[in-house]
């Protein structure tokens, strides 16, 4: 076998380094010898890599300063704040007026704006599904729609500094590629005690704030801005509730966002505490975003209170564990950077 | 050109010169720094949101960091706008280590990363000519507008040629001077640099050839240099 100056110089760096097999070497060897151009131009190479590998650089030490911006920057990152719910209630939705909020209420939050965006073919590819603009462009499996165990609606959430020293919540909901048709979407924020099963929560607004609610088409993302509250307890988390229902499907899940430090005592979950109450517990704890899917909640009925208990562990991961664990909760992490609980 | 020569028809002083520049395989390997239990309770308590903790983290790693830095930008400044931004970026992503990688591993991602995405900032927005940073004497990293480097007739010292490689590192497009100096300069391993850069290693392995041939080109023009 041949090659030419091209294919010989894709293997400059192995030969160089003894990664090629012997008769690979024997290839290249037999093309060196009579190649001038190439000799000369892998001399070079070799020569380079040489004094590559010998080169020693001077360590020097960071800046003076350097730490101390970082940790500079690090604290004046802005305080959640905290607006009023009946502020949002009473219709202050263009425009809020900033009222300081009382420290029991939780996460009290208000809708900023909302933005969608489309995206083309490829955003479902990862979701097994009904066939999406995605599988036009290769191989697509078609699997029959399943209500009982889609996927999560929220995507991500990020934080976002807003104006005048707020910070927004960015929640980005994303339809599951089984839903083939736009959904009813509402979104609501659970404050401390909400029973996350009770179905009667859209229309108590003690127990939940509504924070949007429109129609979400497939493909398009939308993002939910949600201001948060201040002078919040340490390790506190902003909880929203969000339904979805197309047609005869129908979705469910909460999502569990640290707003502020965790507490610098680690507190633990006993047990017989409520699901609701342990993951937010959680969520504070280990700062850790946490969703609880459709078939989680579906499940919670049977689960509650929760026989698992909390002890020294390392991460959310493990507390989500040994919480939920032994009631068949499964945690899995997300590429948003969220922890997923389901219950197959 | 002629594919095939017979053993006995090699001119005996490419033997000589392939055997020179084939070198043994290095006895040692490039090791990689694993996580101590110190390091991984300090991360832990960082993850709690304890700034003190991650106020030590930043001292661990703030020179390697740093010098990472300065060596893809050969610009004090720059660098250190890198590793700050680098830091801060580590601190909001904290709780999505896993200790899956290496911590080092980890903040050498996200310093890479903040370098490409500041370039590409950069492009976007221009304001110096990357031309015009470039490396003098040993790894002291200066900015300098004029092109000092040596003609032909100038006896090549090691300063020298470690000036202009420099200099022809700052030229390559900034992937490809990442893997230059994450392999050559940092020495890390193949594996880790996958790992920093989340491919695989054989694309590793290709990219770094294909990086070193252009860094061979941009040297032509000192041939002198690296022959003497």
């Amino acid at each position: 076998m041949n090659i030419n100056c091209e294919q010989l110089q894709d293997q400059y760096s192995d030969y160089f380094e003894h990664l090629l097999t012997p008769s690979e070497v024997e290839v290249f060897e037999r093309h060196i010898t009579g190649c001038e151009t190439c000799r000369a131009d892998y001399h070079t190479f070799a020569t380079m890599f040489q004094f590559l590998d010998r080169v020693e650089l001077t360590e020097v030490d960071a800046p003076a300063g350097l730490r101390a911006d970082i940790l500079s920057v690090i604290a004046q990152r802005p305080a959640a704040k905290v607006f009023s719910i009946k502020d949002w209630a009473n219709g202050a939705f263009a425009r809020p007026r900033l009222v300081w909020g009382s420290a029991l209420a939780v996460a009290a939050v208000i809708v900023f704006a909302v933005t969608t965006t489309f995206h083309g073919p490829g955003h479902n590819t990862s979701q097994p599904g009904v066939a999406t603009p995605a599988c036009m462009e290769g191989p697509c499996t078609t699997v029959a729609p399943t209500p009982t165990a889609p996927a999560p609606l929220l995507q991500n959430v990020t934080l976002k500094e807003g104006t005048a020293s707020l910070d927004y919540e960015v929640f980005t909901l994303h339809l599951p590629s089984v839903v083939a048709s736009t959904a009813n979407v509402s979104a609501y924020v659970l404050q401390d005690g909400d029973p996350v099963a009770d179905k009667t929560l859209e229309s108590d607004t003690d127990k939940a704030t509504p924070a949007w609610s429109g129609a979400l088409a497939p493909n398009v993302s939308l993002s939910l801005p949600v201001a948060v509250t201040s002078d919040l307890p340490a390790g506190t988390s902003l909880n929203l509730l969000l339904d979805w229902t197309s047609g005869d499907q129908s979705g469910r899940e909460v999502a569990f966002v640290p707003v502020t430090p965790a507490p610098s005592s680690v507190s633990s979950v006993a047990a017989n505490t409520s699901f609701y109450d342990a993951v937010r517990t959680i969520a504070g704890e280990y700062q850790q975003t946490i969703v609880a899917d459709n078939s989680a909640l579906s499940a919670l009925a049977a689960a509650q209170p929760l026989s698992g208990t909390t002890g020294n562990e390392l991460n959310a991961a493990q507390a989500l564990q040994s919480v939920l664990g032994p009631d068949g909760f499964v945690i899995t992490p997300q590429s948003g950077g969220y922890y997923l609980i389901s219950h197959p | 050109m002629s594919d095939a020569f017979p053993a006995s028809s090699q001119p005996s002083s490419y033997s000589v010169k392939t055997e020179a520049l084939q070198p043994d395989p290095p006895t040692a390997q490039r090791v990689r720094k694993e996580l101590s239990p110190a390091d991984r309770a300090l991360i832990t308590r960082a993850q709690r949101g304890d700034t003190g903790a991650f106020n030590e983290l930043i001292k661990l790693y703030e020179r390697a960091v740093y010098n990472f830095a300065l060596r893809l930008t050969a610009d004090t400044d720059d660098a250190g706008d890198i590793a700050q931004d680098a830091f801060i970026r580590a601190f909001n992503a904290i709780n999505s280590f896993r200790g899956d990688a290496s911590f080092t591993t980890w903040l050498f991602r996200i310093t890479t990363n903040v370098f490409l995405d500041e370039r590409k900032k950069r492009r976007a927005h221009p304001t110096q000519s990357l031309d015009e940073m470039v490396t003098v004497s040993e790894g002291t990293l200066v900015k300098q507008v004029e092109d000092h480097s040596p003609g032909p007739e100038t006896i090549a010292t090691d300063k020298e040629r470690t000036a202009a490689l420099n200099r022809a590192i700052q030229k390559l497009p900034e992937y490809q001077r990442a893997m230059v100096v994450m392999y050559h300069l940092e020495q890390k391993a193949y594996e880790e640099i996958a790992e920093i850069l989340e491919v695989p290693i054989g694309t590793v392995k290709s990219r770094l050839n294909r990086a070193r041939l252009a860094l061979k080109d941009l040297l032509s023009a000192d041939r002198e240099l690296l022959d003497s």
